[in-house]
């Protein structure tokens, strides 16, 4: 496996706000990596650089290149969703299929018909007469016809009734990812990503926080139902957060042995949102 | 270079799709909005008459009158009537290109769509040299062929009329006029006034890429107001009063770009309307030697080359 992203010391900083600090990754070939943050974290910033859209400081390198000073040449090889809903108004379904299909070397026309041959869309509709979902579905066929290596997501269903959604990654693991391919996410809607993810990567404040896969996520964190009589025990193995659901309590513990929690109740793991309020929690500690 | 060869067609595609309705739909409704106006002339003159020097004629009368004029006149009337069809084409083109170019970099920012573009593996400086392509290749090949045409219908619609009223349309018209020469004149006219207008264009370009809000309010008022500043910095300095260089240069290059057939732009006399389209067409060539062309040039080149630096940083509005 190949390292396709890789930053040093990557910052960026708009007047005097440090958007990105710092930034050190590593991302290999045939991941699926989740960005996650909250608003203003700096993820947005981070895809913008990793797709030559902005200037930076510091080191990156996309697919060996220089994504800022080579961005036309890195498209043959990326292929984004930068956001719901960017395809432009006014173009025909045949006319976008054609415009793609002349500049992009790598695009196939057969294989976006195919995906577009399973939607309602027709092929003289404009943009603007699709519903937000099936701009979604067009989209995606256009980029799942593209052979790219690196697929960047950023948040590619908001807005989207849950139908969508689970046809989008759907379609997206089923017909697209080959384990060769590379796919980074970034979403507000985890608990629907989580299961497809290999990777975890947490931003705020232009920092990264976490940078993990989930066979490392599974082995150290661990969700505890505690027994009521053994509450001031886990208690004091400092849990990273402690909820109460239905009377039942509910502790994040950051551990490596996993022996030492089994006492205290029944063990699970953690869900990626719980681990992401966890750590951030933890972060302002 | 093989895909800057695929990628340019496409490109150009990209910008006729967007804008059919400016490019084709308005010279077309123009060259209609002409022959309408025909009908609607022949139709009042059906019930009415004119008095020409006392003496009263209907259509048919002031037909056959016609048939009589020397065809030097005939020569100046009908030269005078495409050439006004020609320049009204132009001016209207420059017109449409404003604004196009003022929206070219500014619209996919505005409504996001600048995302998707970018994720095709096409350099911003490509993206943004097709824009002016399509400003100076692209428009005005849409108007002048339609132009052309919109003269030709306009001469056989005329033709009609006369032979309607019992006339003979090619000794009045199609003898004396210098149909060719009028459309030789009408490519003139399309290469003149983009010489004039490239700057303009290279402007717009600029303000296009940049703004972040209101292009045509930016592209307009920071020009007037740089003449204003110029103006009143040498009244203050040096108490001299005489100081619209900057104005006058602006008004003549926006008149040149509109009225490419007019002499200057302050007086928008158009030079000889009328006559041997030729010699207009020669006259205007003349203004090659004029350096504030190739000024003007330098300045666009300059303006292009910044708005495609800026297309680089700019990614939303």
């Amino acid at each position: 496996m190949s390292v396709i992203i890789k930053a040093r010391n990557l910052g960026k900083k708009y007047g005097r706000f440090e958007a990105l600090k710092n930034i050190n990754l590593d991302i290999h070939s045939g991941r699926i990596v989740g960005l996650i943050g909250p608003n203003g974290a700096g993820k947005t910033t981070l895809l913008k650089a990793l797709l030559g859209l902005t200037s930076y400081d510091g080191e990156l390198s996309v697919l060996d290149k220089n994504p800022f000073k080579q961005r036309h040449q890195l498209m043959q090889d990326i292929s984004f969703i930068a956001d719901v809903a960017v395809l432009p108004k006014w173009i025909r379904v045949n006319e976008v299929l054609d415009f793609v299909e002349s500049v992009h070397p790598r695009f196939s026309r057969t294989e976006a018909l195919r995906h577009l041959n399973r939607t309602k869309i027709r092929s003289r509709q404009k943009v603007s007469e699709l519903s937000k979902g099936m701009v979604v579905q067009l989209h995606l066929a256009l980029v799942m016809a593209i052979d790219a290596k690196l697929l960047v997501l950023d948040e590619p269903t908001l807005g989207l009734d849950i139908l969508f959604r689970k046809e989008f990654y759907d379609n997206l693991l089923n017909d697209y990812f080959d384990h060769q391919r590379t796919i980074l996410i970034t979403t507000h809607q985890v608990e629907e990503v989580e299961h497809i993810l290999t990777d975890l990567l947490f931003i705020k404040n232009g920092e990264i926080v976490l940078d993990a896969s989930m066979d490392e996520i599974t082995e150290n964190y661990f969700e505890v139902l505690v027994h009521p009589d053994k509450l001031e025990q886990a208690r004091q193995m400092n849990p990273l957060t402690e909820r109460t659901i239905f009377n039942k309590h509910i502790m994040l513990f950051r551990q490596s042995d996993k022996q030492l929690l089994e006492p205290l109740g029944e063990i699970q793991r953690p869900g990626v949102a719980d681990l992401f309020v966890a750590l951030l929690k933890e972060d302002q500690q | 270079m093989k895909t800057a060869i695929k990628t340019t067609p496409a490109l150009l595609k990209r910008e006729y799709w967007e804008h059919r309705g400016a490019f084709r739909r308005t010279p077309m409704i123009l060259g209609s909005v002409f022959l309408a106006g025909i009908l609607i002339f022949w139709i009042t003159a059906i019930a009415t008459s004119v008095h020409i020097q006392g003496i009263e004629y209907t259509l048919k009368q002031g037909i056959q009158k016609m048939a009589e004029l020397p065809p030097d006149m005939l020569a100046t009337i009908w030269n005078g009537v495409l050439m006004n069809i020609s320049l009204l084409f132009l001016m209207v083109l420059f017109i449409v290109v404003f604004f196009y170019l003022l929206g070219a970099l500014y619209d996919d920012r505005k409504d996001g769509s600048i995302l998707f573009w970018k994720s095709l593996p096409v350099s911003d400086t490509q993206t943004v040299l097709s824009k002016l392509l399509t400003a100076i290749f692209l428009a005005p090949a849409f108007f002048v062929v339609i132009a052309a045409l919109a003269q030709l219908l306009v001469l056989v619609l005329v033709s009609i009329i006369v032979l309607l009223y019992g006339g003979d349309p090619i000794s009045a018209i199609w003898k004396p006029i210098d149909l060719t020469g009028n459309w030789g004149l009408l490519v003139a006219g399309a290469i003149m006034q983009l010489l004039w207008a490239l700057p303009i264009y290279g402007w717009l370009l600029l303000v296009s890429a940049w703004a972040k809000r209101r292009p045509f309010l930016q592209a307009v008022f920071i020009p007037l107001l740089a003449a204003f500043g110029w103006y009143w910095y040498n009244v203050l300095t040096s108490l001299s009063f005489t100081n619209g260089e900057v104005f006058s240069a602006i008004f003549t290059r926006v008149g040149h770009a509109m009225l490419p057939y007019a002499k200057g732009a302050l007086s928008f006399n158009s030079r000889q309307l009328g006559k041997d389209p030729l010699a207009v067409a020669a006259q205007m060539l003349h203004e090659l030697k004029d350096p504030a062309i190739y000024y003007g040039l330098a300045f666009a080149i300059v303006t292009v080359s910044l708005a495609i630096w800026i297309r680089r940083y700019r990614n939303t509005t």
